[in-house]
């Protein structure tokens, strides 16, 4: 299996870095400052460059997460980021103010990516949002890239064995999207 | 800072800011744009005002200097004192003010000496014991 890049993207507060954090069998890199706008978010931290981790696969092979800021001021690391990336997930909290539009929004600032690469979405505090939130989700999200199939999963991010199970689809997503672009050459 | 408003926000914070970015053009010859900006990039204060290539700055800078951390604590090599990009035609310096969660950047021209880089720290020491006083 070659290197796999993948990015975790999605609103302050989603569960990005807990995510990698989960997953990661390195030290995670992270890039935390204080958060000093408690209106916006209510947590102490905030990742204002990437979090980074990495889960070995067989001897040599490397699966490498990359987690994006939230923010959109932050959104030329989202382009950095992008460039090399294979995969996406993107994950976005139940309890957000408007989840179903914030899955359309993360998808427009990811489209490049969603587009050629591998896709899955995972909603987090799924307990804390409308009860359809999974629902609606899917529809959004077939309904701005109708030709895919997209897994969404409603995911607790400190949880090892769905955050791995969530994994393996988007990185059989990848290996499936990359066939199909060597078979269309 | 009280704490009961973001720094971009308290007009105290702001104020003093504001302030010494303006005492810094004073004595920094080479000083093309700065920023006083929270460590999670919001910005405080800037110099030039409405300078469109300094837009991003402040989030620029908040991950820059996030990263230097990371690299710092991945070789535990104390504490991060100050950034420099030196690039061919200027430069970037940036330091955190005192303990607070702001930093202070620079944009200098080429041919920036050291006691420029010295002014700066003299104005982000300063801007933190004004930030610190009630």
């Amino acid at each position: 299996m070659p290197e796999h890049v993948i990015l975790f993207a999605g609103p302050m507060g989603a569960g990005k870095t807990t995510a990698i954090r989960t997953l990661s069998e390195i030290d995670v890199v992270s890039t935390e400052a204080a958060n000093t706008d408690r209106l916006q978010a209510d947590k102490d931290t905030t990742t204002v460059a990437l979090d980074y981790g990495e889960i070995a696969v067989g001897l040599d092979d490397k699966i490498r997460l990359y987690g994006v800021p939230g923010q959109s001021r932050f959104d030329f690391m989202w382009t950095i980021l992008q460039q090399r990336a294979m995969g996406l997930m993107l994950l976005i909290h139940a309890d957000a103010p408007n989840p179903v539009v914030a899955v359309g929004d993360q998808l427009g600032a990811f489209l490049d990516l969603a587009n050629r690469g591998g896709l899955v979405i995972g909603i987090t505090r799924s307990e804390l949002g409308p009860r359809d939130v999974v629902d609606r989700v899917r529809t959004v999200a077939s309904a701005l890239l109708p030709e895919r199939s997209i897994p969404v999963f409603a995911v607790d991010a400190r949880d090892y064995e769905q955050m791995r199970t969530m994994l393996m689809a988007l990185i059989s997503d990848v290996e499936e999207r990359a066939e199909m672009m060597r078979a269309s050459r | 800072m009280t704490g009961a408003l973001p720094p971009h926000r308290d007009p105290a914070v702001v104020s003093a800011a504001v302030a010494a970015l303006a005492g810094l053009a004073a004595v920094c010859r080479p000083l093309r744009a700065a920023i006083v900006l929270t460590d999670d990039g919001f910005e405080i204060a800037r110099i030039p005002r409405g300078a469109d290539e300094h837009r991003r700055l402040a989030s620029m800078a908040s991950a820059m200097q996030a990263l230097a951390d990371a690299v710092v604590r991945e070789l535990r090599i104390g504490t991060n004192q100050h950034l420099v990009i030196d690039a061919s035609e200027g430069a970037v310096v940036a330091l955190r003010v005192g303990h607070l969660p702001c930093a202070l950047v620079a944009v200098l021209d080429d041919g920036f000496v050291p006691d420029d880089v010295a002014e700066i720290g003299a104005t982000a020491d300063a801007l933190a014991r004004r930030l610190h006083t009630p």
